[in-house]
């Protein structure tokens, strides 16, 4: 299964990835009108950090063995069929149990404060919107050997 | 090797994650699934919620409702076993029914604690464990105008805060100092009890319940043991739980608060596993066996039985307390201990006074405790630390900073960054 990798010596903490990403899970897939007022406002589901001077984009591994599918209090996060790890935003109640066991940090409180917010691996998309954005290969997609 | 016959008492988190791991291990295993409560399997914490009516009975449903078609289980729901005979390894229904079995998991939940309160015989007086509760509780709520809450825990704050919601006057009754106090410190117990008084709930410590008054046959208020009254239509009572451990006490299986289980689930008798609310399996802190009666628990441990039954490593090294919860819009979570131990170091970011902080417990190098109220946000990257048992001295300089990975040592950082 491909993951994204994230090399922390050549991320420059532009935040592209994170634009980039809310664009793709905006409705119109246009960041200017999805950050017009009175919208939602989405959140991204990779988030650069900072220490210092170095900087590095984190967002969900998808991991096999996910700590946050087994602690989901309600059976909305689960893996697709593909692998990747989802949330069934009709099924969460927002009760932050992911948030609590992500040794990541990779999801957050959603927009509404009802809904876990994370890294969906731009279904249909054959390279990750943030992947895709990154001018320095700080983001890479990596295929599994 | 011929297919086994598993037989899992039991439709909750523990049950569901067994039935995932044998399925994923052997196709071919016979699995059959035995349950007292009569309903597809549900997210049980969710019964607050239900009770608020912010979700609805449909969306209670923790797995899909072909999840055991799917796989081939077999389920016999809304029967109790009434007896377990180890020499033969069978079960014995309620209705006579009788179920060999080859491995068999015991994961038969908890109970409500009934505490010893004159006059609880009769309308009025609730608990708050299961779904047939919530949907008691709510029909009673429905024509009430009052309640008392006795007990302050998790469950006791959420029935609160869910009865609240409907527009009742809600009084909550903890014996303790403090609401909270198995899963929270003393300053988020204090900032929680601040917020819910300032939504309008009455919270009375130190105190507890003496009788149940009642004016022809109907509840009309609780005395305390302080002599004060509480007017009220109902009780919920929820100062604890217990594990279910009555059929492996009788069958002679070790059992000392809970079934006593080891890193594979298994008890003192091999062909049988217990795991949930009613094991006591290994804590990683304190290296001990303990009740963990926690959901992400369960269905780990029912996984790691799972395992074992099909005779897998069960990849299970132990389990942590920790919570996560909202209670008037005000988010909190801890994990591993909650206070420090003489020797163990503590350090703070902002501060309980400001109504939101966060907190770790250090055991020299290593994390054995945290902690936030409101600032909650990527809280797991403490809780990975913790459940990782490496060193953390390097948060006693950046303790006060945000959370990052950034900002882990370069090892669990290479590790977390890995592909």
């Amino acid at each position: 299964m491909a993951a994204i990798r994230a090399n922390e010596e050549f991320c420059i903490g532009c935040r592209l990835c994170e634009v980039a990403c809310m664009a793709q899970h905006s409705a119109c897939k246009d960041l200017v009108k999805a950050l017009r007022p009175g919208r939602p406002r989405p959140l991204p589901g990779t988030v650069v950090e900072w220490e210092g001077h170095r900087s590095v984009s984190i967002s969900c591994r998808h991991c096999e063995d996910a700590p946050c599918v087994t602690a989901c209090l309600t059976g909305a996060m689960h893996h697709r069929e593909d692998g990747r790890v989802e949330v069934d935003r009709e099924q969460c109640v927002g009760c932050w149990t992911c948030v609590l066991v992500c040794p990541y940090g990779a999801i957050r409180r959603g927009e509404d404060g009802h809904v876990a917010s994370k890294c969906d691996f731009c279904p249909g998309r054959e390279r990750p919107a943030c992947v895709e954005a990154c001018p320095n290969r700080a983001l890479t997609l990596e295929v599994e050997a | 090797m011929r297919a086994l016959h598993h037989v899992i008492i039991g439709n909750s988190a523990a049950a569901i994650g067994a039935v995932e791991s044998i399925r994923a291990h052997s196709p071919r295993d016979q699995i059959t699934v035995i349950s007292e409560e009569g309903e597809h399997c549900y997210s049980r914490p969710l019964i607050s919620e239900l009770l608020a009516g912010h979700v609805t009975l449909e969306r209670m449903r923790y797995r899909g409702p072909a999840f055991y078609e799917e796989r081939g289980v077999k389920a016999i729901l809304g029967r109790r076993v009434v007896a377990l005979d180890r020499d033969v390894k069978a079960v014995t229904l309620d209705d006579g029914g009788y179920v060999p079995y080859d491995r068999l998991l015991l994961a038969t939940g908890s109970e409500p604690v009934i505490p010893s309160i004159d006059g609880l015989e009769g309308p009025g007086v609730h608990t708050f464990n299961s779904l047939a509760d919530a949907l008691a509780l709510a029909k009673a709520a429905a024509g009430a105008r009052r309640a008392v809450v006795v007990g302050g825990g998790l469950i006791g704050m959420k029935a609160a805060e869910a009865l609240h919601h409907l527009g009742l006057r809600v009084t909550v009754v903890e014996l303790a100092a403090r609401i909270l106090s198995s899963a929270f410190d003393q300053a988020a117990g204090r900032i929680m009890a601040e917020r819910a008084a300032v939504a309008g709930v009455e919270i009375v410590t130190d105190n507890a319940a003496a009788a149940v008054q009642r004016r022809l046959g109907q509840v009309t208020g609780l005395a305390l043991v302080d002599g004060s009254e509480l007017p009220a239509d109902l009780l919920v009572l929820a100062v604890g739980v217990r594990p279910r451990a009555g059929l492996a006490r009788e069958a002679g299986l070790e059992v000392d608060r809970g079934i006593l289980v080891d890193e594979r689930m298994a008890t003192s008798d091999g062909s049988i596993f217990a795991a949930g609310d009613v094991a006591q399996g290994p804590e990683m802190i304190t290296g001990t066996r303990r009740v963990l009666p926690l959901w992400p628990i369960a269905h780990r441990q029912g996984r790691a039985a799972g395992m074992a039954m099909v005779g897998e490593p069960s990849g299970y090294a132990g389990g942590v307390s920790m919570n996560s919860i909202t209670l008037f819009g005000l988010p909190a979570m801890s994990a591993g201990l909650l206070a420090p131990e003489p020797g163990d170091l503590e350090l703070l970011a902002a501060g309980p006074d400001a109504g939101h902080y966060r907190k770790v417990i250090m055991r020299e190098d290593r994390l054995v405790g945290a902690l936030a109220v409101g600032q909650v946000d990527r809280f797991g990257i403490l809780t990975g630390l913790l459940v990782d048992g490496r060193p953390c001295g390097f948060l006693r300089d950046r303790f006060s900073e945000p959370l990052t990975v950034l900002g882990l040592p370069p090892q669990a950082r290479a590790e977390r960054l890995r592909v």
